[in-house]
């Protein structure tokens, strides 16, 4: 990671700040599309921040920050992928499938906030067991055996509700997406 | 019925992925997912989809949850705890509590434990501040606040409302006019901002060095216009800074450079909702080691565009704000059914 310059100050704090935050999961999105569920994607997702904010100065506040965001975002993928020294093992895609990954999800990370509406929607229709399987495993990263075990359930048929739920919140989605264009 | 092709590595394609999520694929599967992906446009393509609703699905159930803890929390007394529905009795038990834990002039709160068996897990929240627009209308202190515990900001007032979402009969804020900053004249006035500072440092030190602690900072919004055609945006920010509360007075919103960390959330009316539907917004922040304020900030608008209507404000309202302190260590207690 390069080393924290003091950044200089843009010329619209409050509104960089809120961009940036609004930002967010667009732009981890976009460092996990391309590299996948991966240490590499938290370490890209953090170098664009840090390069974001050094650069706040350089922002125009008339501009999409997103797009401009996930430019940076692009280049610190690519950057990691460049950087890879390790065991190629240790990588879930092999370097050209993260470069293509990294050019298909640069326009579907773009929409990402308007997704994020429709699945709030839908995540508010799930059964509270449901909820609470989704939440181990998505924001408690417990393992698929791990829920099996708490939830006394055999491991095949959490991982059949898991890809079920996911699935079902995928199809969700597009409908919500559908009804809100027509 | 025989599956297609196309449905067949969609599937697997999407079974890899999630198997991805929190262990390393084995060798083989990992040669299987590179070559569906490199092989596959259409594969990249929903590869792409997938992981990018995973970034959004985590984001929103993350924030769920922490919602739900807030909920339970604010409905338990001060009192030894209840035992939640979602633990289970053999796995799980409740310990007493220390209660009423005050931490430094505005930390009038309560706090209380989670425990394992083993006594590994233990969660503390505190309330920092909350419903604190008094009883009476009056116009609220107008710039940024110069001391701790005190909202002050544009144009807006408190008013008695019998629409409180809090019931507590206290006043709630009604945002008034959208103004720009006074100490940067390009600033643009989009939106009707109010701030109060809360002084961090005594929740810091009591919180220990031990866990991850978490600020939350919730609160209802009401777009009360009859005419509702223009939407309004409502926001919770949350920025923390090093330093004193007076230099944040002077150097707002330059400061915002300078902040530690920061974090939003907020909702939009599109005119749709029930005319009294009160709207929750909650945003949070890790707690930064270094933090010594925190800055609240609450804001109802619209960002204009040249040419486009000016949204109108005056009846639009936040209550029951809460600004709390979650401190829990890094194994999670685990929530599983009887």
């Amino acid at each position: 990671m390069p080393p924290i310059s003091e950044p200089t100050p843009p010329a619209d704090g409050a509104a960089f700040v809120l961009a940036l935050t609004e930002a967010q999961p667009a732009i981890r999105g976009y460092c996990e599309a391309s590299l996948g569920h991966s240490e590499e994607a938290k370490d890209a997702w953090q170098r664009t921040n840090v390069v974001l904010w050094q650069k706040a100065a350089q922002w125009d506040a008339s501009t999409k920050f997103l797009t401009w965001a996930l430019t940076v975002a692009r280049y610190e993928v690519l950057s990691v992928i460049r950087d890879r020294q390790r065991e190629r093992e240790r990588f879930l895609f092999d370097d050209d499938v993260a470069e293509a990954m990294a050019d298909v999800s640069l326009e579907e990370a773009e929409t990402l906030s308007v997704k994020r509406e429709a699945l709030a929607r839908c995540t508010e229709k799930l059964q509270p067991r449901h909820r609470e399987v989704l939440t181990a495993h998505y924001v408690f990263g417990w393992k698929q055996a791990e829920i099996a075990s708490a939830h006394e359930m055999r491991l095949g048929a959490i991982k059949v509700l898991l890809m079920r739920l996911r699935q079902t919140l995928a199809e969700c989605i597009q409908r919500q997406l559908k009804r809100e264009t027509v | 019925m025989k599956e297609s092709p196309g449905t067949v590595w969609l599937e697997r394609l999407r079974e890899l992925l999630l198997e991805s999520r929190t262990a390393p694929l084995s060798s083989v599967d990992r040669a299987e997912l590179n070559a569906l992906l490199r092989s596959h446009p259409e594969a990249r393509a929903e590869a792409s989809r997938w992981l990018l609703e995973d970034a959004a699905l985590t984001e929103e159930l993350r924030t769920a949850h922490v919602e739900s803890l807030m909920k339970e929390e604010s409905l338990l007394p001060s009192g030894p705890p209840v035992a939640s529905k979602r633990l289970h009795p053999r796995r799980f038990q409740w310990r007493s509590v220390a209660a009423g834990l005050v931490v430094g002039l505005f930390c009038a709160s309560v706090a209380w434990a989670i425990a394992s068996p083993r006594g590994a897990a233990i969660s503390w929240v505190r309330v920092l501040t909350e419903n604190s627009f008094g009883t009476t209308s009056r116009p609220v202190p107008a710039g940024f606040p110069a001391q701790t515990d005190l909202w002050s900001g544009d144009r807006s007032e408190w008013v008695l409302e019998p629409r409180n979402k809090a019931g507590d009969g206290g006043a709630i804020i009604r945002f008034l006019q959208r103004e720009g900053d006074a100490k940067d004249p390009k600033s643009r006035a989009d939106y009707c901002d109010v701030f109060r500072i809360v002084d961090l440092r005594a929740c810091r030190t009591a919180s220990g060095a031990a866990g991850e602690s978490t600020l939350f900072l919730s609160a209802d919004f009401w777009d009360g216009r009859a005419d509702r055609s223009q939407p309004v945006r409502f926001s919770c920010h949350l920025y923390l800074f090093e330093g004193g509360a007076e230099e944040l007075h002077w150097a707002w919103p330059m400061a915002l450079s300078s902040a530690l960390a920061s974090s939003f959330d907020y909702v939009m009316t599109s005119g749709a909702e029930p005319q009294h539907q009160w709207q929750r917004v909650t945003t949070r922040c890790a707690l930064n080691p270094k933090a010594d304020f925190a800055v609240l900030h609450l804001s109802a608008g619209r960002p204009s565009k040249p040419g486009q209507p000016v949204a109108d404000l005056g009846a639009v309202f936040a209550s029951n704000v809460k600004f709390s302190l979650k401190t829990q260590p890094p194994a999670v207690a685990r929530i599983v059914h009887p």
